[in-house]
Order: structure tokens, then sequence, then C-alpha cells
């Protein structure tokens, strides 16, 4: 089976490298963008399996608008998508995760910091592994 | 508060005399006056009843009794002064006192002008005006009594008015004794307004530095609770990629490590946890405390409410064997709140509870209304805080010596949080305890938010 590509969109290039070794070590080959626009680029250009995606970058909720993109262009819309939230964040949508999901373009949220093997489990559920 | 602030602002030459205040002296004035009234009635019947003084007494009770119709007016718009400026208000007191300052000087000279030492009255006069206005205006008020009394005397010296006689002997018509009186009253009259006037001074400066701290002291809040907010922000990426790195290490490299090294990393790791915990509340109590947090304000069922949160406590409580005894009205109607700050303060205070409560201790939670006021207790057989620490036990990070002795880790915020919620909804509250006995926490919430500091 080919090695999974994941996609991580963060700005914080320290956050990132913990991210990348949990996944690299369990079997996923890691790019990484560090805003929105790059990330978006990146994901076009490299088609990864997965995106893992910070909501809050530049502003309160610029991961929202990235996903909103993917979701609109052709080639990656159905690329699943993993919201990074930090704990008890002002997104500036108020959004609860349980509620608003539906119409939200990501498939699962999981809050800052991250636990390596709920990560990993979340990531597993999505991909179908 | 910032109403009567910018009050003070924009009448800097009245400091300290609000519309506020002078709605409450007029009332005052008005008060004092009707106790002038009864004490003269009282003087003159007791004098044409008990005394060889014949007076125009008839005459005496037609000014008495016209001073107590404008008192009279003087009560029944009073309320309709209510809405008058400032200014306004200023106007009708000085127009008030002018018509006392008249009214006293035809009741002195029905009493004996010169010859009844009742004209000292007009000090009071003075006094009062001297409180009341800032500024120069006293030294008006006072040379317009002097006029008067003196025009009074002029009049009944020349024969142009009647002197009544108190005693046999007179001394209206002696130019001596009237200018010795004259002399001596004036310097009264002055000197008292120069006294009053300095020590109104002296009090309204006082009064406007105070007030000038107190804006100070807002101001320094604010700002302090504005660091907190970006402190508490800018802290928590770093702190969440410390915790992340530490993690992955952990998940990653863990094995080639010994156990004193991954002990050492998994403290680290607590650690930073902690450090998380503290800059999440700051940041909370800061968007509380600022008000700038959006509430989705629904209506929440107090009983149902607070039963689901015991429920999810209960394990605690039975982990520590502790017992617990509740009693919730279910008479308590619900509460206009965003659900969740309801939630924060009940489950702080309860868990709070339990974890300072030594195991096989009592905890008491009781919820009733009491006048509009839903009242909730939570009380238990605890270790206690001093009294020294209860007056302290609410402010940011502090905690009790007993507490840090019983439980290592503590934020300091959770009851800064607590409180700030509560009062945020116009509540309060409060601690009563003793060391070794136990802790009563006691919340006051008002059923129907009328105003107050929401939103």
């Amino acid at each position: 089976m080919p090695r999974k590509k994941i996609l991580i969109i963060d700005d914080d290039i320290d956050l990132v490298e913990a991210l990348r070794i949990t996944l690299e070590k369990t079997g996923y080959d890691v790019i990484d963008a560090q805003d929105g626009e790059k990330g978006f680029e990146k994901a076009k250009m490299e088609n990864p399996d997965m995106i893992l995606l910070d909501v809050m970058m530049g502003t309160q909720d610029e991961g929202f608008h990235v996903a909103y993109n993917i979701r609109n262009e052709p080639e990656i819309t159905d690329t699943p998508i993993i919201m990074l939230t930090a704990v008890g964040q002002e997104t500036g949508f108020g959004f609860d995760k349980e509620k608003d999901a539906d119409f939200l373009p990501v498939n699962e949220f999981i809050e800052k910091p991250v636990d390596p093997d709920v990560l990993i489990d979340k990531i597993r559920y999505v991909l179908g592994q | 508060m910032n109403k009567i602030i910018s009050s003070w602002l924009s009448n800097e030459p009245f400091a300290f005399l609000t519309s506020d205040i002078l709605t409450f002296r007029i009332a005052w004035t008005i008060r004092l006056r009707w106790l002038a009234v009864a004490g003269y009635l009282l003087g003159t019947i007791i004098a044409k009843n008990f005394s060889s003084i014949i007076l125009p007494y008839e005459k005496m009770w037609i000014a008495l009794a016209c001073l107590a119709f404008i008192n009279l007016v003087y009560s029944i718009s009073s309320r309709w002064l209510k809405r008058l400026s400032f200014r306004g208000e200023i106007f009708v007191l000085q127009i008030q006192i002018i018509i006392d300052l008249i009214i006293l000087t035809i009741l002195v000279h029905y009493a004996g002008g010169i010859g009844n030492p009742i004209y000292l009255f007009y000090v009071f006069h003075v006094v009062l005006s001297s409180i009341i206005f800032p500024g120069l205006i006293p030294i008006l008020y006072a040379t317009f009594t002097i006029f008067s009394f003196f025009s009074l005397i002029f009049l009944e010296y020349n024969g142009y008015l009647n002197h009544y006689c108190l005693f046999p002997v007179c001394n209206h018509d002696s130019s001596e004794y009237i200018y010795l009186v004259l002399l001596v009253f004036t310097i009264t009259v002055y000197v008292t307004a120069y006294i009053c006037m300095v020590f109104m001074r002296t009090y309204r400066n006082i009064k406007k530095q105070i007030d000038r701290k107190n804006r100070e002291l807002i101001e320094s809040d604010r700002q302090k609770t504005k660091f907190f907010r970006f402190a508490s922000h800018e802290l928590k990426s770093p702190v969440i990629a410390i915790k992340s790195s530490i993690d992955s290490f952990i998940r990653n490299y863990g094995e080639n490590v010994d156990e004193r090294g991954i002990n050492l990393i998994k403290r680290a790791a607590m650690r930073s946890t902690q450090m998380l915990d503290i800059t999440q509340e700051l940041l909370e109590l800061s968007k509380n405390r600022a008000l700038i947090r959006k509430r989705k304000m629904e209506k929440v069922n107090i009983p149902q409410l607070l039963k689901e949160i015991i429920l999810q406590e209960s394990i605690n409580i039975k982990e520590k064997n502790q017992k617990l005894q509740d009693e919730i009205s279910t008479k308590i109607p619900p509460i206009i709140a965003e659900k969740n700050d309801l939630v924060k303060i009940f489950r702080n205070l309860i868990n709070n509870t339990i974890r300072y409560t030594p195991e096989n201790g009592k905890i008491e939670i009781n919820a009733r209304t009491h006048r509009r006021n839903l009242v909730f207790m939570v009380k238990d057989t605890g270790i206690g805080v001093s009294k020294e620490d209860s007056e302290n036990i609410f402010r940011e990070f502090y905690r009790s010596e007993n507490a840090k002795k019983m439980v290592n880790y503590g934020t300091g915020l959770g009851l800064t949080l607590v409180k700030q919620l509560i009062e945020n909804y116009g509540g309060k509250i409060e601690i009563t305890s003793e060391i070794n006995k136990g802790t009563t926490f006691t919340v006051i919430l008002p059923l129907k938010q009328g105003g107050g500091s929401i939103d």
C-alpha cells in the first residue's frame, strides 16, 4: 500500500515539526505550508490524501476560508480535512462542533495541544484505514 | 458610575455638586423649613400664653402660614423639579433662599426687630447658602442677608415701619446700640460665610482628588485586564507548541530514554498542561471582565442544571467517600443566561468544595428562591480558610495556605472567574468559613435581569 500523503497547514513551525515526526513515524508522508494561501496552492499541486488545517493563522477564521476554497476546487473538493482548533478558541464564528459540523466543510475537529494517539486515531478514521 | 463622573467633568467649577446631590438638598431644605415653621409656631404659642410679651402674633402666624404654604408648593413641585437641569436646580434653590430670607425678615420684624435675638437665625441661611453654592455666590448671599437686616432696622428706626417692643425698655431708637448690633452682625455673617466657604472648598478639592484617583483606578484595572488578555493570548501558542513537542517526543522517542528521563519529561508535559490551563482561565476571565464576549442567552432550568452537575460530580464524591446532602427547590423559575456560564459557576463551586473537603467529609448543597433571587449555597466540613484568606480568595492567582497544603495543583483563577461571571449577571458571592470546621459559599443571582452590568 502506498504511503498516504498529509498536508499540514499551520503557521507554527514548531508545532508542525512535532506533528510531522509523529505522522512520519506512523507511516505517512508529510508536506506543510505556513499560511492559507500557500496551503491552498500546495493542496492543488500535490493533491494530498488528507489536510490538517489550523483554524486561526493570520486572522481568526483564515482556516475556514481555506476549507471553503478547497471545497470549491473541483480537483481537491473531496480531500478530507481535519481542523485544528485551540482550546476554547474564539473563532469569530461561534461554531459548535456537534451542531455545525453538517455545514462546515471539514470532516473532524481536534483541539490543540493535540494528543498524538488521538490524532492518529482520527486520521485513520478519516482515511478509512 | 460613569454618568456621575462625566457630570463632574462637565461641571468642573461645580465639582461635587451633581444634580442628584442638589435634588437631595432641595428635599433637605424643605424638611428644614417644616422644622422652622413648627419651631417658630411653638415659640410664639409659648410666648403668647406663658409670657407677658405682647407682639402681633396673628400677623406672625399669617407669615408662618405663608411660609408653610410656599413650602408645600416646593414639596409638591420638587417631583417635577427632578426633571430640571443642573443649572435650573441651582436657580430654583437661589430663589428659595431669597424668599426664605424675606420671610425671616418679616418674622424678625413682627418678633421685635433688633430687640429680639431671633435675628441670629439669619446665620442659618448664611451657612446653608455657603454649603450649597460654589464660588463667591455665598458672599452675595451674606451681603443680601446683611442688607435685609439693615433695611429692616433702618425702616423701624426712622419710623417707616412700626417697631414692636418686646420689653418695656426699648433700644431700637438708640443709634449707638444699633451700630453695635449691626457691626457685630456684619462681622458674624461674613466670617461665618468665609469659614463655610473655605471648608467647602477644601471638601470639594478632596472630593475632586478622590474622583480622579477613582478614575485612575478604574482605568488601571481596565489596563490590567487588557494585559491579562494579551499576555495569555500570546502565551497560548508557545505553550501549545511546547506541549505538542513533548508529547511527540514521548511517543516517538520515549523508548530510547530510561525511566527517570521519561518521568522527567512527563512532569514537563504535566506542567505545560498546567500552564495552558492558567492561560486559558486567564483569557476567559479577562474576556468576561471586559464583557467583550457575546453571550448566547437562553432560559435555563436551574434545578435540572444543578442535578446534572451533581450527577457528573458524584464520581468524585464517591471516590473520596464523601456524603452529599442536597436540597434543591423545584420551584426555582428559569434564569435567562448563557447556560455555559451557569455551568461554570456551579460546577466550579461544587468541584472546588469536593476537592477541599477531606475524605469522609460532608457536603451540603442548597438552592432556593428568596425575594426574586436564586440563593445557592454549598457548605462543607472541609479545611476552612482563615479570615485573611477569605478576604483575598476571589483575587487572581490567590490560593489560601490551607488549599495549597491540601491540593498541589490549582490555577488560583477558578473562584475569580466564578465571581466575575456572577457579577456579570448582577449577582454576588459570599464566603463564610472557619478553620478546620468548614466553608460556605453563598451565591445570590437575580432571577429577573434588570439592567445592572448585563451586556
